[in-house]
């Protein structure tokens, strides 16, 4: 197979992965957490499972008796769990000013933020916006459903 | 040498973009033709995602890391940096064996027994009359998925048109469909959003399906 076509392939996946990532970068924090339930993606579960990943190399740094990065020593301090405060006094207050952060983070509004009436209970919704709501509703309550099952 | 500091970085904020593009290669790979299964050992958007930001916290691996030239990282410049670590790991997975045992062209239809087709036999039939028609096959697919959004519709069948994707500016299909940038905009996060959620469902149903 010539590498020239492999290459032109790959040239075409990349630039429409490129595309498509163009509005991401403009995203903040909160919207890249949104935009990851939308596709099925449990932000909280991935902070978690790679909070546990980074433990783990920490562990099996210390335990070979070397020095832990500070890249790895930040990576763990800032995906704890809340109600775990770093023991180190610095690493403990920037951990709560992230805390902190992202609820101020949480209630920014848009610039262009407008008012609008709800008109679902009217019947008077477009077609794709009543698709968007249900789809939200039936997400939601399925969230609901899996943890009311996880704490039975 | 002192080692960078990391004080600026946001690890949590950074994997989760790393996902996010993850999912964008995996929805230009359907765009391209063809159609994802992974399967149980196979690697998600997470999974990728999270492998290539380990590599680069491990200190045992020294193939990713942040040069000590460099300035002090970012979240945004270690993003830039580990998308093009990702970014060459994604296409070394679909090269890989594993990757040919887990992948198939299976845009049309749900036949567990159907041969696939891997990246490389894509590439091999790229610009050929055939690797077309089955490019034109998959934009037909694609564009199926869209058929209640007829609005997102005729955005998307001018996005995948044969010129190249995004060839056209947003002010350019604006004009040609009559609305604003701003609708064009808003359309095209729409479109990104279930392409990415096509491409989600898809991975865990055939997973489930094993």
């Amino acid at each position: 197979m010539s590498k020239k076509k492999t290459d032109r392939l790959f040239d075409d996946i990349c630039n429409m992965a490129k595309h498509m990532a163009e509005s991401d970068e403009v995203l903040t924090a909160e919207e890249v957490r949104k935009e990851l339930r939308e596709t099925g993606v449990d932000p909280d579960d991935l902070k978690s499972r790679f909070h546990e990943s980074v433990k783990h190399l920490a562990e099996r740094e210390r335990l070979a008796n070397r020095a832990v990065p500070l890249s790895l020593k930040r990576a763990v301090d800032s995906t704890r769990p809340v109600g775990q405060l770093p023991s180190d006094p610095v690493a403990a207050t920037t951990f709560a000013e992230r805390w902190l952060e992202k609820f101020r983070s949480t209630f920014a509004l848009p610039t262009n933020l407008e008012s609008a009436r709800a008109y679902r209970a009217l019947d008077d919704i477009s077609e794709p916006d009543q698709k968007g709501l249900d789809e939200l509703e039936a997400e939601l309550k399925a969230k609901v459903k899996k943890e009311n099952e996880h704490q039975t | 040498m002192t080692e960078p500091s990391f004080v600026a970085v946001d690890f949590e904020e950074v994997l989760n973009r790393l996902v996010l593009y993850a999912q964008s290669l995996s929805a230009a790979v359907v765009c391209v033709g063809l159609q994802e299964r992974i399967l149980p050992g196979g690697e998600s958007a997470e999974d990728l995602a999270m492998t290539t930001l380990l590599k680069f916290l491990d200190p045992l691996n020294v193939s990713v890391t942040w040069s000590e030239q460099k300035a002090d990282p970012t979240t945004a410049t270690v993003v830039a940096y580990l998308r093009k670590v990702l970014q060459r790991d994604f296409f070394d997975l679909k090269k890989s064996k594993r990757y040919r045992t887990t992948v198939y062209v299976d845009a049309y239809s749900d036949d567990e027994d159907e041969v696939g087709t891997t990246l490389d036999q894509l590439a091999r039939t790229f610009e050929t009359p055939e690797g077309e028609a089955q490019r034109r096959q998959q934009v037909e697919w694609i564009l199926k998925q869209f058929d209640s959004e007829p609005e997102l519709k005729d955005i998307v069948r001018l996005q995948l048109d044969p010129k190249g994707y995004n060839a056209y500016s947003n002010q350019e299909l604006a004009q040609l469909l009559n609305t604003t940038v701003a609708d064009i905009e808003n359309q095209k996060k729409r479109i990104k959003l279930r392409l990415r959620k096509l491409v989600a469902s898809r991975s865990t149903k055939e997973a489930e399906h094993v």
